[in-house]
């Protein structure tokens, strides 16, 4: 009954895949311990990349430069 | 590719209420049902349909007005672009995979910003297209709902972590597990299998050996009033992604001291017999001009680039996982839009696998094509696999109407190394049983001696009354 509950919090409509309890737990605690603070250090990350190659920030597909390691 | 079905329904589209493919007259379509037809809308009108086709990481689709395979619930009709040859998990090299997966987020991030998410994030929602990986799933988006943690989140890392993080700490040919759970690798056993340090990688203890025993804690029970009350900002769902993007990158794996990763540096071949070679495979195909070509036992695909650099989309099919990753690096590096390496072993080929044993395809199932490869192959198969060669002929006539194949004697030194360790059993591996035995399904066109070397090379096609 309590899980009917967290799962009415989800979009139902096309919600067909099974999110596991046991993950929907996982992503709470990540949010309360570690959420904020990862995103943060990646976007002061970031700005410090940035700065380093005097490059912009731009929303282009970067993919391609991280699957190598090269 | 099943062409040949009229009006039906693709049997790997039947989970998602919110449409399904089907075939009309050898065209692929989808139907968008009226239960998603505001998704679609929002996917369209927000801008994020166009965002991801300018990357070119979406299957283009437009809309089509013929009638719908199932009109009471129908929307929409979508024609998507055909991909040449559609590819699964289980046969991507490690850096597919892991490009793969790193689509696969970027898209839930761009989802995410215009209010957006991901609804499943499936492996098999990804296929390789002009080079690249591309979503396929143009129906995968749901309106992400403020506090909503990820549904895929579970998903995503049974399909893409767990392997990859296999691959790479553990046994490159882990990812074979992916052919036996086609929901991805359980995460409790992904633990299981990693080393121990892995435990001080902060990604991989968070995302699969937390993640492994939150799952065990929570199996038959649901989560207590206090956590239900918990909401997931929108922040710490894109910290959710960095994170994931992060412990990714870091993955890594490099060809190295594998089968056949330097292959062409230890082949007997002169310059001037592999030259010739190349040049007799190149004349052939202007001659043929294939528009679709298999390699079976590419290497790292050299011979597979005299097809594609003449317009024919080529697989370049190895079953050594290092050759493939070399091949691939090569198409990323050179940026080549007609070459899909992939890892298959061909004495024992993806069969169909799935809900009624067709969700997904055998490479039976994906054939035939206009012409296949079997170069420097067949020893490999009649003496270190015992495949006679009748079988070997009858199933590359089922695969492909044009047959390039090179036939390697006794006397030549890789097959003697073959037969150093083991009792020669193989009287009728002679070229008079090879031709003789290849003729019952094939009429050979063209017969040529390689230069400087013992092998011939034959061009052949299928005997017509040779059905599949």
């Amino acid at each position: 009954m309590n899980y009917i509950i967290l799962i009415s919090t989800l979009n139902t409509g096309m919600a067909y895949l099974d999110p596991g309890s046991g993950s929907l737990f996982l992503q709470l605690l990540f949010s309360s311990l570690a959420g904020v603070g990862f995103y943060f250090w990646t976007k002061l990350r970031k700005i410090k990349n940035n700065i380093q190659n005097n490059s912009t920030a731009i929303e282009e597909d970067d993919i391609d430069d991280d699957i190598f390691d090269e | 590719m099943t062409f040949s079905m009229n009006n039906s329904q693709h049997f790997a589209s039947f989970r998602d209420p919110s449409g399904f493919l089907f075939w009309r007259y050898g065209a692929l379509y989808r139907q968008v049902n009226q239960i998603y037809s505001q998704e679609y809308n929002q996917f369209i009108e927000s801008g994020l349909y166009k965002d991801l086709e300018n990357i070119g990481r979406i299957v283009v689709h437009e809309e089509s007005d013929i009638s719908p395979i199932k009109p009471d619930i129908s929307y929409k009709v979508i024609r998507p672009e055909i991909i040449p040859f559609i590819s699964y998990p289980y046969e991507w090299s490690f850096s597919q995979l892991k490009e793969a997966a790193l689509v696969t987020l970027s898209i839930q991030k761009r989802a995410l910003k215009v209010g957006m998410s991901l609804k499943d994030a499936s492996a098999y929602n990804i296929q390789f297209d002009q080079g690249k990986a591309i979503f396929i799933d143009t129906l995968s988006f749901e309106f992400y709902k403020n506090g909503q943690p990820w549904v895929a989140y579970k998903q995503f890392c049974q399909h893409f972590l767990a392997p990859l993080a296999l691959m790479a700490k553990k046994d490159i040919r882990l990812n074979q597990l992916m052919r036996i759970y086609i929901d991805g690798i359980p995460l409790d056993l992904a633990s299981k299998l990693l080393p121990s340090p892995t435990k001080l990688n902060l990604g991989l203890m968070m995302h699969i050996h937390l993640h492994a025993k939150a799952q065990m804690k929570f199996a038959d029970k649901a989560l207590g009033i206090s956590e239900q009350k918990k909401e997931m900002s929108k922040q710490a769902h894109f910290g959710l992604i960095e994170s994931l993007k992060n412990t990714i990158k870091k993955l890594t794996w490099k060809p190295s001291g594998t089968e056949w990763g330097n292959y062409y540096e230890i082949t007997n071949y002169t310059d001037a017999g592999f030259l010739y070679k190349k040049q007799l495979i190149t004349e052939w195909i202007k001659e043929i001009k294939p528009k679709q070509v298999w390699d079976l036992g590419a290497n790292n695909g050299v011979f597979s680039r005299l097809a594609s650099e003449q317009g024919a989309f080529t697989v370049s099919f190895d079953i050594d996982p290092a050759a493939v990753e070399q091949n691939y690096r090569q198409v990323k590096r050179d940026k080549e839009k007609s070459l899909l390496p992939l890892i298959l072993d061909l004495t024992n080929p993806s069969s169909a696998i799935g809900w009624h044993n067709r969700e997904r395809e055998s490479i039976i199932d994906r054939a035939p094509v206009d012409m296949v490869f079997a170069l420097a192959l067949i020893h490999h198969m009649t003496i270190s696999n015992n495949v006679p060669f009748s079988q070997l002929a009858k199933f590359l006539s089922v695969i492909g109407k044009w047959l390039i194949i090179e036939f390697i004697p006794k006397s030549d030194s890789q097959v003697q190394k073959l037969l150093q360790s083991r009792f020669d059993i193989f009287n009728q591996y002679t070229r008079e049983d090879f031709e003789r035995i290849f003729e019952e399904h094939y009429t050979i066109y063209k017969k040529e001696k390689i230069r400087e070397s013992e092998r011939y090379l034959y061009l052949m096609e299928k005997k017509r009354y040779d059905i599949k």
